[in-house]
Order: structure tokens, then C-alpha cells, then sequence
């Protein structure tokens, strides 16, 4: 059994380590923090930050034998841990035994033409998918304009696509921000367009691995929250 | 000075709640929440002729959001008065007067059109629940500041804790919105950005706050107190940090 003290002491250092990393991150940018953040030092704080929230949960009885506070303590291990195995690092490591999807990468897509091919950072050989996407048709859609010297208000953009699967269609969607795509393990979300002259779209492709488990882990941190503070706390009483 | 209807009902509902104050002050009670009654009547009128002249409901843009912030301080004090018997209304009508000044004075009151990536159903209960977290905060910031004031400042540094433990669940359900509005809009939970770093210290500072008073307990109230008012400079630095550069510039190549 681990001593409760040294337990409650390293959680209360990591928690205020943690607020002063993401200060320095704010100062530092985005691009920066999130190559610090999902870089192997960080996994190996990660790991023990999921270790010390299990650790809390075995050797704290009200933790283990309340269902609020551990939904509370197990979901953050969820989201983090689910987190983790979205990143570079984690499929690099799958890659290496062979099992793991494509990660991450861009899909250019010219109208009337499918591809299987997907091109992933750094931009080399591109890698293959087991199954194609066509485009049908690009919209974009605006605004109404109430006077002539407005400018172009874009209302949504709209990408019709096939996945073909041999010689077969399997599915149609049409894509838009705010609603992706997902088939056969991957998301497929509007990136971005030719500006000029409408030619063609790039669709992200990112892999669902660890999706459920971040979703599980935000859904046992909300109830654990909710239950807990309003229920237990401000109904009953202090510690 | 603007002088829209919009504006008007605004400035009338700031006055309102600074001479609920003053009434409070001079110990009329009764009729000081009478009045303050009147001035969320009056804010409401004006939330209500916003969603009207704008045809959706009105909480998509900082000025909006500062309009129902001053609107849902009166329902708060109710609540927190009737069912978790914490004083300090006073506190609420001031901080109502604070929000709507702002809304007037720094945000734009001019109509938008919603870009793609706003078009979400997410989008309106992660602003409104983000943002009640933030008054509750503040809330709790008052009663944390009037315990380090005071000399006996338990019940202070109780109704404190009672409104973080209010406040803190509807903060984190407002980070997970966020997070899976972010995921649908973008394909990240998070994109590491100075906004979102300040948000995230913020939360993890009430979390140190939670820890902290379960391990000392009401021994040292005022470092707990300390902790509360560092974890609102953080929600105010999150707030005005970058006006919510997700949403107004373009992170994926479309052109506003």
C-alpha cells in the first residue's frame, strides 16, 4: 500500500508543475506547445500522471468507493491516456509492429476525379488508403448581400464525395465544416480550397483511434464533476 | 455613446443595478432586490430585442455574450440566496453594472453573419454554460476578497468554497464543449493555443484549490482564498487574452 501523504504531496506538485507549464506554453504559442506537449519527455510525465491518478484511486478508499469521485479522477487518466495515443509518437511506435492506421494527412481532391492516395508530413512518397474518394461537385454558398458594395460572406462550403471500394460506391456524404465525414476508421473533414480558381479541395484525414476513449473520459469527468460537487458538496457538506 | 434602442435598454438596466446597489447599501433590503428585480426585467427586454433584430438566439458574438452575463446575475443571486443561503447580492448587482459597461464599451453591437465553422449546435451552450461559470467565479472572488478583509472570515471562505463547488462543474462541461465543438469543427480537441493554455490553467488552479482544502481543510483560509483569486486573474486573462481568435480569424485557410 503507498503511503496516502506521499501520494496527496506529488499529486499537489504535479497539479501546480502542470499550471506553470501551461503558462509558459500560453507565452510560448501554439506550434511550439503542442510539439513540447506531445514530445516524448511529455509522455513520459503524462504516463506518470496517469499512473499517480490511479495510484490515488487505489490507495484513497473515498476515491475507489465513491462513483463521483472516481468518475472524476479515472476520466481525466481517459482523456489523457486517449489523448496520447492520437499522437506522431504513438503511431510511429504502432508502425513499427505494422498494426497502426495512418495517423494523420491531406487529401487533394480535383472535381469529377477520385484518389486513394494520401499525403502525410513529411511530404514524401504518399501513402495509399484501401479505398478511394471521388468528388462529385463543390459548392460554396454566401450570403445574401443587402447592397452591391459588400463583400462575399461565406455561408458554407459543401463537398459532395463517393468512397469507392473496388468498383463499388459505398457511401455518399456531403462534407462540411462542422460535419465530417467517417468511414472505415478515419474523419475526413473540409480543409481547405483553391481560392483562385475552385479547381480543387484538400480533405484532412485523421484516424479515430483514442476518440472513444477521449469521449468516454470527457463523459465520466462531467458526471463525476456534476455529481460530486453539486450533489455531494453543496448538498451535504465540506470535507 | 450609442443611442440604439439596443444601447438605451442596456444603459437603463446598468443604472438600475447601481441603484439597487446603493439602495442595498443603505440598508433598505427588500426594496433594494424590488429594484433589482425591475433592472432584470429590463435586461431581459433588451436580450429578447436582441435575438429579435438579430432573427437567431443572441449569444454568438462578445457583445452578446456580455448582455446575457448581465441578465443571468439576477436568476444567480435567487439561487445562490434561496437554496445555498450565500449572502452577497450586492456583489451581483455590482458585477451586472461591470459586464454590461463592458458590453457597451468595448464590444461592437454590429449584426454578423456567422461564419462556417460557428454554424454548430455546440456553440451556444459552451458560450452560455462557459459563461456562467465565470460570473459564479466572480461570485466567489467577492466572498473570497470580503474573508481576506474581514477578521472572522469563515462564513466568508465557506460561501466561497460553496460557489466554486458551484461554479467548477459548469466550467470543465464548458472546456469539454468546447473541446468536442473543436473536434467536429477542426479535427482537434485542442490546438494548443494561448487561449486555450490560459483556460485549461485556470481550471487546473481550482482543481489545486479542491486538493489544497482537502488536505489543510479551513486551517490556512487564506491561501484557499489565494487560490480563488488567482483562478479568476486566469479566467479574465483567458476572457480578453485574444478576443476568441478561433472564432473570429480564419485558422483553416477560409477568408472571413
Amino acid at each position: 500500500m503507498l503511503n496516502k501523504n506521499i501520494i496527496l504531496t506529488i499529486s499537489f506538485t504535479l497539479i501546480i508543475a502542470l499550471i506553470i507549464l501551461c503558462v509558459i506554453g500560453a507565452f510560448l504559442g501554439a506550434e511550439p506547445t503542442e510539439r513540447a506537449f506531445s514530445s516524448v519527455p511529455f509522455a513520459v510525465f503524462w504516463t506518470g500522471f496517469i499512473s499517480l491518478l490511479l495510484a490515488g484511486i487505489f490507495s484513497f478508499r473515498n476515491i475507489f468507493t465513491n462513483p463521483a469521485m472516481f468518475a472524476m479522477h479515472f476520466g481525466f487518466a481517459l482523456v489523457i491516456l486517449g489523448s496520447m495515443s492520437e499522437t506522431e509518437n504513438y503511431s510511429a511506435i504502432t508502425d513499427r509492429f505494422g498494426i497502426g492506421k495512418i495517423n494523420r494527412g491531406k487529401i487533394i481532391l480535383f472535381e469529377g476525379q477520385s484518389t486513394n492516395l494520401i499525403r502525410t508530413e513529411p511530404y514524401g512518397v504518399p501513402k495509399t488508403l484501401p479505398f478511394s474518394v471521388k468528388l462529385n461537385n463543390f459548392r460554396v454558398e454566401y450570403y445574401p448581400k443587402q447592397n452591391p458594395e459588400e463583400p462575399n460572406l461565406v455561408k458554407g462550403y459543401f463537398s459532395d464525395v463517393e468512397i469507392i471500394e473496388g468498383a463499388n460506391v459505398v457511401k455518399t456524404a456531403s462534407i462540411e465544416i462542422n460535419k465530417p465525414l467517417h468511414y472505415a476508421g478515419y474523419h475526413f473533414y473540409q480543409f481547405s480550397l483553391d481560392e483562385n480558381l475552385g479547381r480543387y479541395i484538400i480533405l484532412e484525414i485523421i484516424s479515430d483511434t483514442g476518440v472513444i476513449i477521449v469521449y468516454a473520459g470527457f463523459a465520466f469527468v462531467c458526471f463525476g464533476t456534476f455529481w460530486h460537487f453539486w450533489f455531494e458538496r453543496l448538498a451535504k457538506k465540506r470535507y | 455613446m450609442n443611442f440604439t434602442i439596443q444601447y438605451l435598454l442596456i444603459y437603463q438596466t446598468m443604472m438600475i443595478y447601481i441603484l439597487a446597489f446603493t439602495i442595498y447599501k443603505l440598508r433598505h433590503r427588500k426594496a433594494a432586490w424590488f429594484v433589482y428585480s425591475l433592472g432584470f426585467v429590463v435586461s431581459l427586454i433588451s436580450g429578447v430585442y436582441r435575438g429579435f433584430i438579430v432573427g437567431r438566439f443572441p449569444l454568438q458574438n462578445l457583445f452578446e455574450v456580455f448582455l446575457f452575463l448581465g441578465i443571468s446575475v439576477f436568476p444567480l443571486s435567487v439561487i445562490c440566496k434561496k437554496v445555498l443561503k450565500i449572502d452577497g447580492e450586492h456583489f451581483d448587482m455590482l458585477i451586472g453594472a461591470i459586464v454590461l459597461c463592458a458590453a457597451v464599451s468595448i464590444f461592437s453591437g454590429t449584426i454578423q453573419k456567422l461564419l462556417p465553422s460557428l454554424q454548430s449546435p455546440l456553440v451556444v451552450p459552451y458560450l452560455a454554460i462557459s459563461i456562467l461559470a465565470y460570473i459564479i467565479m466572480a461570485k466567489a472572488v467577492c466572498q473570497a476578497g470580503a474573508g481576506l478583509v474581514k477578521k472572522s472570515n469563515n462564513d466568508c471562505e465557506l460561501s466561497a468554497y460553496k460557489l466554486v463547488c458551484l461554479g467548477f462543474p459548469l466550467l470543465t462541461l464548458g472546456l469539454v464543449l468546447w473541446s468536442v465543438w473543436a473536434k467536429q469543427a477542426w479535427g482537434d480537441y485542442w490546438s494548443w493555443d494561448p487561449k486555450e493554455m490560459w483556460a485549461l490553467a485556470a481550471w487546473l488552479i481550482y482543481i489545486a484549490y479542491f486538493h489544497q482544502s482537502y488536505i489543510t481543510g479551513v486551517k490556512y483560509a487564506k491561501i484557499n482564498s489565494i487560490w480563488i483569486f488567482a483562478g479568476f486573474v486566469f479566467i479574465v486573462i483567458t476572457v480578453l487574452w485574444v478576443n476568441l481568435p478561433r472564432i473570429f480569424a480564419d485558422i483553416h485557410n477560409y477568408t472571413m
